[in-house]
């Protein structure tokens, strides 16, 4: 799969062992077939057993005995491992593709997963909520569907239920599955408790649910309006819970799980929808496999939880002005800071929250993508490469100003300007992720051949990225044997060579006097045709 | 580096899903590439990798393997939640009373071990009651019975009452003042002409009680009030001395160690006042804390001495919770200086009082010491601290100005801290040898004053 610079094979080779290992690097070669658009990882498995989250385990590794693991593993960087000839993720049980590959309205990502009615009143409320920043409960609607209601945390009145709906339409386009969210309205009155309705000590027992736990839910978050209460309220996913699914390597009992966690590229590009949103709260907790019945098989389907706390939920909820930009404990960054006494200003300092109770601590201000950190670390993001992040990027790209604001709209944000100043942000952060992640490589795409010419189109223009470039091919000693300005629609075509058989053409974006890394197009089959990308050619 | 896939595979052409015979069919990460590999397989990085995993295999197994009971503690403790049991074994079930237990370690001192016991809203507006003991394995025992009440009955009135009976089997003792030239060796010495460490056991009762007037909210607070102890102490020569801890009575002339022969029964009073405009309790980034006492021990026995004293520390945020703090900080007696215990005299060293130094390094009837610090933000509970104190002792106040002999120490620090309260201190610092200190607030000069025997 990688293709190696000779010169750096030679000089690494001939430190130590290039005699015992006779040479080293490898070269892909595309087969003429179609490509993988799905991997059916759906096969009938077993029933698993429920994963319990255990939160002080999973922080001890995360921080501390993990991590240290993984330090002295010297681990290299690995491509991910299940992507198509097009360096595209194929649909699964993790993920679908949506906004990446076809055009979706501002309706379909308004209504995102939510495509059965509201919850309906009266509600009954069935358990209390465990875990979490904030008060919820359980309940079954009129027509017997169970939800989650959740409510907002003082002083951000309608932070967490408006993002957690925004923030579900979001990452629903992006590709992942997720549960149907909805912002509701609720009366008290609408509202009874179960008479087996249960809660849980703080000893994990079953006790009764009573009408001061609901009255304490109810009244944690925004004050009711004429006795209306705002809730966000998620929808059981199908199936049966079975937990969340380990940043790391497989679910030992799903044996349709193969490819390890950190090298899932949807689980890696994650990491740019999650710089985008700030949904620095991605920790195993805000994920859940579902065991499913589909088409007679019984299957694992893999969702993401818990939109309350992206945008400034997170920091507000922790009072962090450094979420989205260090780890909760940032041995790295920390680090630096206490040696540098104090004279070092770290990029967070000195950004300001917006005026907007509703929204608070996101910005665009500041953004870099490539420093943007989760506060819990979470492994498939630190194993991102160049190229996840260039698939990552050219989805949350195809987000439009009119995408945004239907998403948007869907959080109900009541103060005058606060919706329109998310959008603002989340454009602003696309176009960042566009730049550094997208523009980043040679951003050529939708690949055609005809005849003797190799057409594409240049996304960093596409999206307004970049005013010009050029096209370079490159010969197998990186000498420029032909060059081709990118039209202002982003169109550019290049003349290659006959290829009666296999060929790899290299290509490099030249942006004035920048260049980017060289892509490889792999040219081949019996009817000559672009058989596969790769998209970093340094690798 | 490429795992077998036992998914199945549905190829499209383009970009409309056609369902193909590929079902059933076991795939590789390569055959949803599509693609094969040619080539060895071994990467550069690999090569230039091997000697230093070949280096680091053995430990990262050790560290494996030293994690995995690791790992199952956190999950066992998690699992059957042993904190919250532990918590509620302790704890009442609203979690203001508890009987806890304390295990430390004190350099010195080996391991102490103790109990307490304590409600921290007895009246239902945060007073809190104590009692407690300690015990260490070199003899130290502390016994202790307070109450505190911040705003009594939800009042402006405040009421603090502490008795504490503490034996300390290892006191230091380094004669009294900080004139020249000073005695290295002997025996019987005067100790305002020598500065050797010595050592001395110490009993004391001590009895205190304060009342007073709280007015105004943190940031803007006025606490004003009256303060009365009754201490006892009691000196005795330390067991087992050897060539490193040589007792008082072989270094020092006893008689001449004003209250050690015959120990010391004393009956303080003295008015205080508080000003208090710190913005913050814990993370403070800007303020003013002033404090100020006169008072002095009642006519009773041999020892009669005034005693007054006062602080003035600010904070300045220079740039974002960068901030630099300035303390100044006197403390006195007045008096015959053999009706003045020598316990009695303000002393120089330790957390509080010039870091650097031992406790009670120096000591003489007029101490004045100031503290310039620079604390900046690591993370949300911590900060890091560079600092140097600087102090002097001397008979007089006239003293402490004319050919004045400063000693100064400086160093450097970790503070846990939320924007509430400050939990605890870990500073190093260089002065008289490298000390190491870990205290609750080493900016407070006179908080732990009556703790510090």
């Amino acid at each position: 799969m990688r293709r190696s610079p000779k010169r750096l094979c030679v000089l690494a080779a001939g430190v130590a062992t290039s005699t015992l290992l006779g040479g080293c690097g490898s070269t892909l070669r595309f087969r003429d077939q179609p490509v993988v658009w799905k991997v059916d990882d759906a096969a009938t498995i077993p029933e698993p057993e429920e994963v319990e989250y255990l939160k002080i385990k999973y922080f001890g590794d995360i921080f501390f005995l993990r991590r240290a693991e993984r330090a002295l593993a010297l681990r290299d960087r690995e491509p991910a491992w299940n992507t198509n000839a097009l360096e595209e993720v194929p649909d699964s049980s993790w993920f679908a593709n949506r906004i990446g590959l076809r055009e979706l309205s501002p309706a379909e990502v308004a209504r995102g997963p939510a495509d059965l009615p509201p919850p309906q009143p009266p509600y009954v409320v069935v358990r209390g909520k465990v875990g979490g920043g904030n008060l919820g409960f359980q309940v079954k609607d009129a027509a017997g569907r169970t939800f989650l209601l959740k409510f907002d945390r003082p002083p951000n009145d309608e932070m967490q239920t408006g993002n957690s709906v925004v923030g579900n339409r979001l990452v629903w386009a992006f590709g992942f599955h997720v549960p149907r969210d909805y912002l509701i309205d609720l009366r008290r009155e609408e509202l009874r408790i179960a008479p087996d309705a249960t809660a849980k000590d703080t000893f994990g027992e079953k006790i009764p649910y009573t009408r001061a736990m609901m009255e304490t839910a109810l009244h944690s978050g925004k004050a009711p309006i004429d006795g209306v209460f705002r809730a966000s309220a998620s929808e059981f996913l199908e199936g049966k819970p079975k937990g969340g699914w380990p940043g790391e390597g497989v679910r030992p009992d799903d044996p349709n799980d193969v490819v390890p966690h950190e090298h899932r590229r949807e689980l890696r590009g994650l990491r740019v929808l999650a710089a985008w949103i700030n949904h620095s709260d991605m920790k195993e907790d805000n994920t859940l496999d579902m065991y499913v019945e589909e088409g007679g098989r019984k299957y694992l389907r893999h969702h993401l939880i818990d939109f309350g706390e992206v945008f400034g939920g997170h920091a507000a909820e922790k009072d962090r002005a450094e979420d989205g930009w260090e780890h909760y404990f940032d041995w790295s960054k920390q680090g630096q800071a206490t040696l540098a006494f104090g004279l070092w200003k770290r990029p967070w300092e000195g950004i300001e929250p917006s005026p907007y109770k509703s929204i608070a601590l996101f910005s665009a201000v500041g953004f870099r993508p490539e420093l943007w950190r989760e506060a819990y670390p979470y492994w498939p993001f630190t194993e991102m490469d160049p190229s996840d992040a260039f698939w990552g990027a050219k989805i949350v790209m195809r987000f439009r100003r009119e995408h945004l604001e239907a998403a948007v709209a869907e959080g109900r944000f009541s103060e005058p300007g606060a919706a329109a100043y998310l959008v603002d942000v989340l454009e602003r952060r696309r176009d960042a992720i566009g730049r550094v992640w997208l523009d980043g490589l040679t951003a050529l795409d939708r690949f055609e051949l005809a005849g003797g010419t190799l057409c594409a189109i240049d996304l960093g223009i596409a999206h307004g990225l970049a005013s010009m470039g050029t096209v370079e091919r490159l010969d197998d000693e990186g000498a420029v044997v032909a060059r081709a300005p990118v039209a202002k629609d982003g169109r550019v075509c290049l003349p290659v060579p006959a290829a009666s058989s296999y060929s790899v053409i290299t290509l490099r974006m030249r942006r004035g006097v920048v260049t980017r890394p060289p892509m490889e197009v792999h040219l081949g089959g019996r009817v000559p045709r672009v058989l596969g990308l790769v998209r970093d050619a340094r690798r | 580096m490429t795992g077998r896939w036992r998914g199945l595979v549905t190829m499209t052409t383009g970009l409309a899903l056609v369902a193909t015979p590929a079902w059933g069919a076991p795939a590789s990460a390569d055959d949803v590439r599509g693609a094969d590999r040619e080539g060895t397989g071994i990467e550069p990085e690999d090569v230039a990798l091997f000697a230093p995993r070949a280096v680091l295999f053995l430990p990262a197994r050790v560290l494996q393997l030293l994690n995995v009971p690791l790992r199952a503690g956190l999950g066992f403790v998690e699992e059957h939640r042993v904190l919250e049991h532990v918590e509620d074994f302790f704890y009442n079930d609203a979690r203001t009373a508890a009987v806890l237990p304390s295990v430390s370690l004190g350099s010195g001192f080996g391991l102490r071990a103790g109990a307490t016991a304590f409600h921290e809203d007895l009246g239902g507006h945060g007073e809190m009651g104590e009692v407690g003991f300690t015990l260490g394995m070199a003899g130290e025992q502390v016994y202790l019975l307070s109450f505190e009440a911040p705003h009594l009955l939800g009042g402006p009135f405040w009421v603090e009452t502490k008795t504490v009976f503490e034996v300390n089997p290892s006191s230091s003792f380094f004669g009294i003042g900080d004139e020249d030239p000073r005695a290295t060796r002997g025996a019987g010495l005067d100790p305002r002409r020598a500065d050797i460490e010595a050592f001395y056991q110490h009993q004391r009762f001590r009895q205190t009680t304060a009342a007073g007037l709280a007015i105004g909210d943190p940031g803007l607070q006025l606490r004003t009030g009256a303060r009365g102890r009754l201490k006892r102490h009691d000196f005795a020569a330390i067991d087992d001395p050897d060539e490193e801890t040589r007792p008082l009575e072989e270094v020092y002339d006893p008689a001449q160690v004003p209250g050690y022969t015959f120990g010391a029964t004393l009956a303080e009073v003295e008015g205080l006042v508080i000003f208090d405009t710190r913005d913050r309790g814990g993370a403070t980034r800007s303020g003013l804390y002033a404090e100020a006492f006169a008072g002095g021990a009642l006519p009773f026995r041999e020892f009669e001495y005034a005693h007054f004293g006062g602080e003035l520390t600010g904070y300045l945020e220079i740039w974002r919770e960068r901030v630099l703090i300035a303390r100044l900080a006197l403390d006195a007696v007045e008096g015959a200086p053999d009706e003045i215990p020598f316990v009695e005299l303000p002393s120089l060293g330790g957390a509080h009082r010039l870091r650097g130094y031992p406790l009670h390094r120096y000591r003489d009837e007029k101490a004045l010491f100031g503290t310039l610090e620079y604390q900046y933000p690591i993370h949300e509970l911590l900060a890091g601290s560079l600092y140097l104190d600087a102090g002097e002792v001397a008979p007089t106040l006239g003293d402490l100005f004319q050919e004045p002999t400063v000693h100064v120490g400086g160093g450097g620090g970790i503070v846990f801290r939320s924007k509430k309260r400050v939990y605890f201190t870990f500073d190093v610092a260089g002065g008289d040898g490298v000390q190491v200190y870990a205290t609750t607030n080493p900016l407070r000069a006179f908080a732990d004053r009556d703790d510090e025997l």
